[in-house]
């Protein structure tokens, strides 16, 4: 009722506006620009400031902003009410937004490993200082988690180790604690706060670079992790990559140019998809709903929503 | 005020006395104008700048006000008393919507504590910590800060501008120093609001000590009292009811505190409120919402009776009687 009379208040407030401005499908003159959390803000929105202007030049806008959330879900509550108009979300992310309604957002583009291919792993990293080489060793230790709506953070490992266990997370370890975001889950195993840390990883390339991308990888770019002092412990079945979504309602003139612009970028300006992406890619890959099927359905049978 | 400049009879100084006067308020109540549009073209300046920086615009957004509501109504209301006591649920489906008697705490056999009570537990008990902690600081450190009791000034501005670094920063930033150092957990917590608390309690504590009736000290001063001597028994009998008074109050403020600190730190109650908020589960946040509700209402009405019992009823009767 009462949303009904602001609405109203509202539609006749901006008619005088929308006289001058044009219809919805047009391209918007402000794009706002979702940032998940994991990585420090700083380094967030150094990384994708060239992936603003980039936005800006294609689609003529006026402003391009950039918002990076404290968490995940902060993205996924953006998206959902309107606030965010493009984000690149992880799979459960996107999963997450799905479950709530189909329709709020369209996936247009996931990232394409150097190998073509468009997965990655989870990965669980402990100091090698600890002696235990694999997860089954861990029994009774601590595991941390990124955030609760991360993929290779949260619901595949919660769903994935019990399989190499044979018992749930929570009964197999002592504790289990999310540690705000992947860059924040690393550094908890290497400071020895936690003993395993499962955050996402290429799984490609060579372990004394941190893989080829993902975020072991960025943090011994940054040198703020030192690969020899750690060992690998666990791996999990292929993970689809992360959709670039944009919400529907922009319309699908919008998309088209949003798959234009980022497959503009991949050619153009590696060095900015690298930092964007965290990592090298060979490019972009066009995605639908689908390629996300298991994942919303794994989301759906734990979490729920 | 007409009627008098009008009047012929006025001599021309005071009249001139008046113009001016009225000169000089006119003057005023321009000044007092300007001023107040002064201060509103900033206060309205800086929230066009803060709405421009958000995602969503207010004005645009309020008529979504209540959205956010409409997920919160649990689709079966009898959830809301099986997420807090940890009863299975018809529903249960194996996720973690519905997982209510997973978190159960089992003490011995089948007695269990609900999952949430446990939490709010761990959520009090941080609160408990920190405020004696706050209290044994502010008690060592008052009348040492204190302007009346204080030993030396060389003590008393040092210890004063460490007591306002502790409190210039809030809780949750030094629980993120901790964090990075100690990993977070209960103990980041305690230390984080404990360093607070001292801060506070120290301002509010030397307040009191200041306004204190010196007779009974230099009467100990004349009997060659030492400085333990005179705050024990000349300063300390007058200052601890209020004491009391400011540490239950912490108490409270505490909980609140330790609560919030959980939503980012993995202690307690608040992580799990926050994770079911952002998760949309409407019995799970009702149930917590409804636990912290009538905790802080129960933390409120026990320090109430805690003071009556510990200050003693005549200091409210005195107080009714307005004297």
């Amino acid at each position: 009722m009462l949303k009904n009379i602001l609405l109203g208040a509202l539609a006749l407030t901006s008619l005088a506006t929308a006289a001058t401005t044009a219809f919805a499908q047009d391209l918007p003159k402000e794009i706002r620009v979702g940032i998940l959390g994991g990585e420090n803000e700083a380094d967030r929105l150094k990384n994708n400031a060239c992936l603003a202007d980039h936005l800006k030049a294609d689609f003529g806008a006026d402003k391009v902003s950039l918002f990076p959330a404290a968490d995940y879900d902060g993205v996924i509550q953006g998206l959902l009410g309107g606030t965010l108009d493009v984000a690149e979300l992880g799979a459960s992310g996107y999963a997450a937004v799905y479950l709530k309604d189909q329709n709020a957002v369209t996936p247009v583009l996931t990232t394409q490993a150097p190998d073509g291919s468009t997965g990655y792993y989870s990965i669980g990293l402990a100091l090698k200082s600890l002696g235990l080489s694999k997860i089954t060793d861990f029994k009774g230790k601590t595991l941390g988690y990124a955030d609760p709506d991360s993929t290779s953070g949260y619901l595949i490992p919660l769903t994935q180790i019990p399989k190499d266990t044979g018992v749930a997370n929570d009964q197999f370890f002592a504790k289990t604690q999310f540690n705000g975001g992947h860059e924040n889950n690393l550094l908890a195993a290497y400071d020895g706060k936690v003993d395993v840390a499962v955050d996402d990883s290429s799984g490609l390339g060579d372990f004394k670079d941190g893989f080829t991308s993902g975020t072991f990888r960025k943090e011994v770019d940054k040198g703020t992790v030192d690969p020899s002092k750690l060992v690998e412990v666990w791996r999990s079945p292929l993970i689809p990559n992360g959709p670039i979504v944009y919400r529907t309602a922009l319309g699908e003139a919008f998309g088209k140019k949003l798959v234009e612009s980022y497959n503009n970028l991949a050619a153009t300006d590696a060095k900015c998809m690298s930092g964007v992406e965290g990592g090298d890619f060979k490019g972009y890959s066009p995605v639908k709903p689908e390629f996300y099927q298991a994942i919303i359905d794994v989301r759906k049978a734990t979490i729920g929503q | 005020m007409t009627s008098l400049s009008a009047s012929p009879q006025q001599s021309s100084s005071a009249d001139q006395v008046l113009r001016e006067w009225q000169r000089l308020a006119m003057q005023r109540r321009l000044y007092s104008v300007l001023g107040v549009l002064l201060v509103l073209a900033g206060l309205v300046g800086s929230m066009w700048f803060a709405d421009e920086n958000n995602a969503g615009h207010f004005v645009e957004r309020l008529p979504h006000l209540f959205d956010f509501l409409s997920w919160l109504i649990p689709s079966d209301w009898n959830d809301v008393w099986r997420a807090l006591f940890d009863i299975a649920s018809p529903q249960d489906n194996g996720t973690e919507q519905f997982n209510f008697p997973l978190g159960r705490v089992y003490l011995w056999a089948d007695f269990y504590l609900p999952e949430y009570f446990y939490l709010m537990l761990v959520t009090i008990n941080v609160a408990l910590v920190s405020t004696i902690v706050g209290f044994i600081g502010g008690l060592g450190f008052c009348f040492i800060v204190a302007r009346n009791y204080s030993p030396s000034n060389w003590l008393r501005i040092p210890i004063k501008r460490v007591m306002e670094l502790f409190r210039a920063f809030p809780e949750i930033v030094i629980a993120g120093m901790f964090a990075a150092i100690i990993s977070i957990g209960p103990v980041a917590a305690i230390i984080a609001i404990g360093i607070h608390c001292i801060g506070a309690l120290t301002k509010l504590f030397y307040e009191v000590v200041e306004n204190a009736d010196m007779r009974p000290d230099e009467g100990l001063k004349a009997v060659g009292a030492n400085w333990f001597e005179r705050v024990r028994f000349g300063g300390l009998p007058q200052v601890l009811p209020d004491f009391l008074s400011y540490a239950l109050l912490r108490l409270e403020i505490n909980v609140r505190a330790s609560t919030i600190i959980g939503a980012v730190g993995a202690v307690g109650i608040g992580q799990e409120l926050k994770l079911s908020i952002s998760r949309g589960f409407g019995a799970k946040t009702l149930a917590l919402v409804l636990l912290l509700f009538v905790t802080i209402f129960i933390v409120d009405q026990f320090s109430a009776w805690l003071r009556r019992r510990l200050v003693g009823e005549q200091a409210f009767l005195k107080q009714g009687l307005g004297t």
